[in-house]
């Protein structure tokens, strides 16, 4: 955070006239431990533009994309009165998280085009070779609305503030549930309906501490973990055994 | 207070889990039984992933079994050669449980096997009993007390590879408990429960063994089975929580003793009408979402290879 309260001193002394696209996240990973319960991040940054009352002013879109994963949407359909999961189709590389925010002086239109330039946005599913053609566009918005429900969708307009004439800063929130992975933030200035700047960077979710090393040892060495368990069981459930027979 | 399952990958009150280890555990207490045929569809109602949640109960059932089998152990009132035989089902059909899992899964239909499972077994355990339990309260009330035939001849006895099980006083064919071990272990990896409640009525009705020894042996083979389906649901499916399952296991150690002492005191044949309505309760409930219209007909889920 003291790294906000510089740029918001240079801001404050720097000349109005020339300024860089600068941009920054307050934290580059997020560490998921065993009381995580999801983090804020603030992307902060400076415009190369005046925000102030000047026409044609900056706009800021803020894009922060999970990484890829091939997602299976099923659909269900009754059968002798039961819901089953019927057809299917799978979409390779759809992100795990997406969230989107734009600065309220954008009108619909720039906020699309740059979406669609950079691959964000309904389009960036790519259906899998075998899936049935015919209602594929239903299944895709099924996708994006299942991840919406999850909190892992996120569009969010008005959500970036302009504290100084340079300045602009947004709050990310992931919740508990958020996918570990690299993430790319991308961050785009755009006047005048067009992207005058553009900038992208990394950012880590990872579990840390007890959490991974538990996750770790569950997935490289299944066997090994099992054995664990059932030994970790063991002793749990003898030593109650043992406590409750003294009297 | 939150805490981060690294398997499950959610965040869940540890004193949620705590608290429904040990009402699921006083139950265990009072009524004799493992409770994971409660525990399971609690852990899917609250929102466990089920792959998840049976696996990381069968875990937990390992310690819930392990001090019952001491005792009993302890007390003589294990038939180990009838044990293993139930044993000897028991792997076979929690390996072919778990490698149906593993198939089920990646076909997108495990959830609906193990509810429809639930519903099954529940819907006919659960009138049994309370027909059964019924019945014990009527017969009390009008104080007369009916015997039954000591020794039944039926088609069991019928069956091959005839074995003497001394301590149950039994000769009888050891396919039959096979059998019985192999559904039982079937479900145990489906189900996430040790079985005893499929299990008991069965060696009392089908094999006629002496209810003294019933609960001791159904325990032991319990212990090896969930030990089994933890072992290989952690090496196929990767879905075991140790952090979840010790959660659990530490509100129900607490919760079993009190649900004892709290046996010895209550009337045993009212409570036993309360669980059969509990049983049939959640089984209602996991119809009723089965064939309700879902709020969205669609699901995602990262792909599995």
């Amino acid at each position: 955070m003291h790294a906000l309260a510089i740029l918001l001193t240079l801001a404050v002394a720097a000349p109005a006239a020339a300024a860089q696209f600068i941009v920054d996240v307050s934290e580059r990973t997020v560490a998921i431990t065993a009381g995580f319960t999801g983090a804020e991040l603030v992307v902060f940054g400076t415009t190369a533009e005046a925000h102030g009352t000047a026409p044609g002013k900056p706009g800021v879109i803020v894009v922060i994309r999970g990484p890829g994963q091939q997602t299976v949407v099923r659909r269900k359909e009754r059968n002798l009165g039961i819901w089953a999961n019927r057809e299917r189709v799978t979409f390779l590389e759809a992100p795990a998280f997406v969230w989107i925010a734009a600065s309220d002086n954008l009108t619909g239109r720039p906020m699309m085009e740059v979406l669609r330039d950079y691959d964000i946005g309904r389009d960036f599913l790519t259906p899998a070779a075998t899936s049935a053609a015919g209602d594929i566009p239903e299944f895709q918005a099924a996708l994006v609305r299942r991840k919406q429900v999850a909190g892992l969708y996120s569009e969010e307009f008005s959500r970036i503030d302009f504290p100084g004439e340079h300045l602009f800063r947004t709050r990310v929130r992931f919740p508990a549930n958020v996918p570990v992975g690299s993430y790319r933030i991308e961050v785009f200035e755009v006047r005048d309906d067009r992207v005058v700047n553009a900038t992208a960077s990394a950012l880590h979710v990872r579990k840390a501490g007890i959490e991974a090393a538990v996750f770790r040892f569950a997935h490289e060495f299944p066997i090994l973990h099992g054995f664990v368990a059932i030994i970790l069981a063991l002793v749990a459930g003898w030593l109650a055994g043992a406590v409750a027979r003294r009297p | 207070m939150q805490i981060y399952l690294p398997v499950a990958e959610l965040s869940v009150d540890v004193f949620l889990l705590l608290g429904m280890g040990a009402g699921v555990g006083i139950l265990s207490g009072l009524f004799g039984v493992g409770g994971g045929f409660l525990m399971t569809p609690l852990l899917i109602f609250i929102g466990i992933p089920p792959p998840v949640a049976v696996a990381s109960e069968a875990n937990q059932l390992v310690a819930t079994s392990v001090s019952g089998v001491l005792a009993h152990w302890r007390r003589g009132s294990v038939d180990f050669k009838m044990g293993l035989v139930l044993l000897a089902g028991g792997v076979l059909g929690s390996t072919l449980g778990v490698w149906m899992f593993k198939l089920l899964r990646g076909l997108g239909q495990i959830d609906l096997v193990i509810s429809l499972c639930y519903v099954v077994f529940l819907g006919i355990v659960g009138s049994l009993m309370m027909a059964e339990s019924l019945r014990a309260l009527l017969r009390k009330r009008r104080g007369v007390a009916r015997r039954g035939k000591l020794h039944r001849h039926t088609w069991i006895h019928g069956l091959p590879l005839k074995m003497r099980f001394q301590k149950s006083r039994l000769y009888i064919s050891a396919v039959m408990p096979f059998l019985i071990g192999l559904l039982v272990g079937v479900l145990a990896a489906i189900m996430g429960v040790g079985g005893g409640f499929i299990m008991v009525p069965a060696m009392i009705y089908l094999l006629g063994m002496p209810t003294s020894m019933v609960a001791g042996t159904s325990l032991f083979q319990i212990l090896f089975v969930v030990s089994t389906v933890t072992l290989l649901q952690s090496a196929a499916n990767q879905t075991v929580d140790v952090i979840l399952a010790l959660l659990l296991l530490a509100g129900s150690v607490v919760g079993v003793q009190v649900g004892i002492r709290l046996g010895a005191r209550l009337p045993g044949e009212q409570f036993r009408v309360l669980l059969a309505a509990l049983v049939l309760a959640v089984c209602i409930k996991l119809l009723f979402d089965l064939v309700t219209t879902p709020d969205d007909l669609f699901s995602i889920q990262p792909d599995v290879r």
